[in-house]
């Protein structure tokens, strides 16, 4: 597990739970450290499951009740080229379509597609069989599909 | 817009801005020595080469002891009664595996570098196959003394073995506070309930009756190794809080 890699992973998970990039980075170097001091487990397939769980109370700790929430409100990358409107429009329904979705689902999402989460390691963490994740991340994405052909055709 | 375009596009959208003190949490890390500790790659081989040296010796005198007995017993024409010695086999496995509760041993175990579920999953096994193996080796041996075929002192050494091991179990997993006293108690008056068969149920060791002794023999080891499972996965693991 190439640690350095994690770390933007883990950083770029803490981000979009908290929406502010200096708590995130403390709290990213917070998670790195308690997982450095304690490995107890030296089992490789768990260690990448208690980086994400370590970060994951941690969060949590930090917002105490509050609900984990993803909310998509930072600022649209405008590509630098002439053409820029549909990658825009698609960018947008995407994030609207992703914003129909409950919390515990775009983080299954972001973890499996953006930060390249094993499904094994999900199915530790949310405490589910593979073939689970597999068929949630399946109805999730068929979820999108059916929202972006609504909001395409109006 | 199909699966792919749409993982492209969440991943254009969940960009987070670079993180800015990367290098030097790594450095600092690095000065620590945090992220130099080597840790050691153990096999299973090894690993449970070590829970077999980690297993009380006079359990094994133990086993090789009944073992031994039962053959002798078996020689000097017993009858029926030497196989209700074989629950007391189970009484050994039963009282290691509660070794670690007696000696409070539980929170050191979890402290070490190996899980509790690990080493008690390591040492059930090393013990189950190595006494199931002793057993397996006397049979042949025991059948010279018989009239019976192999399948049938199979089933009559191996029904009580695992019958009591099943009791054992049960009783570890419902009764916390066990420290492996109870099993070992449970084990002993299988022996004695199996050593009165042959005196108050002689039918019960007649051929056609064979079907219920392996009805029996399926229903241990189904029941046996569910108590196993729900005991390992019952077993506390250090949740990081």
């Amino acid at each position: 597990m190439n640690l350095e890699d994690q770390y933007d992973k883990i950083y770029r998970y803490l981000y979009f739970h908290l929406h502010d990039r200096h708590t995130a980075e403390d709290l990213t170097q917070e998670t790195f450290l308690r997982f450095l001091k304690s490995r107890t487990y030296h089992d490789e397939n768990r260690q990448l499951q208690y980086l994400y769980t370590i970060a994951r109370n941690l969060s949590r700790q930090h917002f105490r009740d509050q609900t984990m929430t993803y909310t998509l409100e930072e600022e649209i990358d405008i590509p630098a080229s002439e053409n820029f409107e549909q990658p825009l429009l698609e960018q947008i329904t995407l994030r609207d379509a992703l914003q129909k979705l409950s919390p515990e689902e775009r983080e299954l999402l972001f973890l499996h597609y953006v930060n390249d989460v094993p499904v094994s390691v999900l199915s530790g963490m949310y405490k589910i069989s593979r073939f689970a994740v597999y068929r949630k991340l399946k109805r999730i994405l068929n979820r999108i599909r059916h929202e972006l052909e609504v909001l395409e055709n109006g | 817009m199909d699966n792919a375009c749409i993982v492209e596009q969440m991943k254009k959208t969940w960009i987070a801005p670079e993180p800015a003190g990367k290098e030097e949490f790594f450095l600092r890390a690095e000065e620590k020595g945090l992220l130099n500790r080597r840790t050691t790659v153990i096999t299973h081989r090894e690993f449970l080469a070590i829970q077999l040296f980690y297993i009380e010796k006079r359990i094994w005198v133990l086993s090789g002891f009944l073992l031994l007995f039962i053959v002798w017993n078996c020689s000097r024409n017993a009858g029926n009664y030497p196989f209700a010695l074989t629950p007391l086999l189970a009484a050994g496995i039963l009282f290691e595996t509660g070794r670690s509760g007696r000696w409070n041993m539980t929170e050191l175990e979890q402290a070490a570098r190996f899980s509790a579920r690990s080493v008690m999953l390591a040492r059930t096994f090393l013990l189950g196959v190595i006494n199931t193996a002793g057993l397996m080796i006397i049979i042949p041996v025991i059948t010279r003394f018989y009239a019976y075929p192999v399948l049938r002192i199979f089933l009559y050494m191996m029904v009580p073995y695992l019958t009591a091991a099943f009791l054992g179990s049960l009783y570890e997993r419902k009764c916390r506070t066990d420290r492996g006293w109870g099993s070992v108690l449970i084990c002993i008056l299988s022996s004695v309930a199996f050593a009165s068969v042959p005196l108050f149920f002689r039918q019960l060791y007649e051929e056609r009756l064979l079907v219920l002794w392996a009805a029996v023999l399926i229903l241990m080891i189904c029941g046996l190794t569910v108590c196993i499972w729900k005991s390992i996965s019952e077993k506390e693991e250090p949740v990081w809080s």
